[in-house]
């Protein structure tokens, strides 16, 4: 079986794809619904990504 | 006959109330002979508002609709099939679109975490109660994937619990897996039990 070493960042962020699809799938009715949902949930998780990041490294001084 | 007029109070506590008094340009005998009918007014109105709301009240509670439980052999096969194959439920349902994107999520999400060694959850008593919580949680959520899971059981795959942001990152994706599935096998069962289309 392959082995994959993944970063943080590359790992948040496939992990953020595949939770955002299916979200926005399961979570709305209509096609455009689930679009704007499925980016919403995307950007909110990059910019939790992001933010949490920076305030670890800031927390550590 | 003394003038009633509605004036805007403000209690101590900084509360404003709304209730009926008499001018006080009036003298004082009328006064008195006046407040036990307005009292009494007072009390007959709240009464009959407080009928009208309860009336409107029990209106909402008549005209909200009843969410039966459907016949359990509408859903039971295509929330099976979703459980068993991600994504299936919805092929069955003739969802095919929505179906194959939630196989390739779920699946791919499954297989980094297989990729990235991550550990399966074993439902086994822990050393404190929040360890077990822990262990049972997480062999419920990997046993969610299913196929997924019993292939990697059957075949062997056992990774001990390891050190390590790629091992961590792996049962996560892992648990998350059976987590998104579990989502979908509810929305096959809304679909199946026609409250979504």
């Amino acid at each position: 079986m392959p082995r994959v070493n993944l970063s943080h960042f590359e790992a948040a962020f496939l992990f953020s794809v595949f939770a955002s699809v299916v979200l926005g799938i399961t979570t709305k009715k209509t096609t455009r619904e689930r679009l704007n949902y499925g980016a919403y949930c995307f950007g909110c998780f990059i910019f939790a990504l992001f933010a949490i990041g920076w305030a670890m490294k800031l927390g550590h001084g | 006959m003394a003038s009633i007029s509605r004036t805007q109070q403000t209690t101590q506590s900084g509360a404003t109330t709304v209730g009926r008094s008499v001018e006080p340009s009036q003298p004082a005998d009328v006064q008195n002979a006046v407040a036990p009918a307005i009292r009494e007014h007072d009390a007959n109105d709240s009464h009959v508002t407080l009928v009208k709301v309860l009336r409107m009240a029990e209106t909402q509670v008549a005209a909200a609709p009843k969410q039966a439980v459907p016949p359990i052999n509408t859903w039971i096969l295509p929330v099976a099939a979703a459980w068993f194959i991600p994504g299936l439920g919805h092929f069955l349902l003739k969802k095919t679109g929505r179906g194959a994107l939630l196989f390739a999520s779920i699946a791919l999400m499954f297989l980094f975490g297989l990729f990235m060694r991550g550990m399966m959850f074993t439902p086994e008593k822990g050393a404190d109660y929040l360890t077990s919580l822990i262990n049972y949680g997480g062999f419920v959520c990997d046993i969610a994937s299913g196929a997924f899971y019993l292939c990697a059981a059957i075949f062997g795959y056992s990774q001990p619990d390891m050190p390590g942001d790629v091992h961590d990152y792996g049962t996560k994706f892992l648990v998350t897996a059976g987590l998104l599935n579990i989502l979908a096998m509810v929305d096959v069962f809304e679909i199946a039990a026609k409250r979504r289309d």
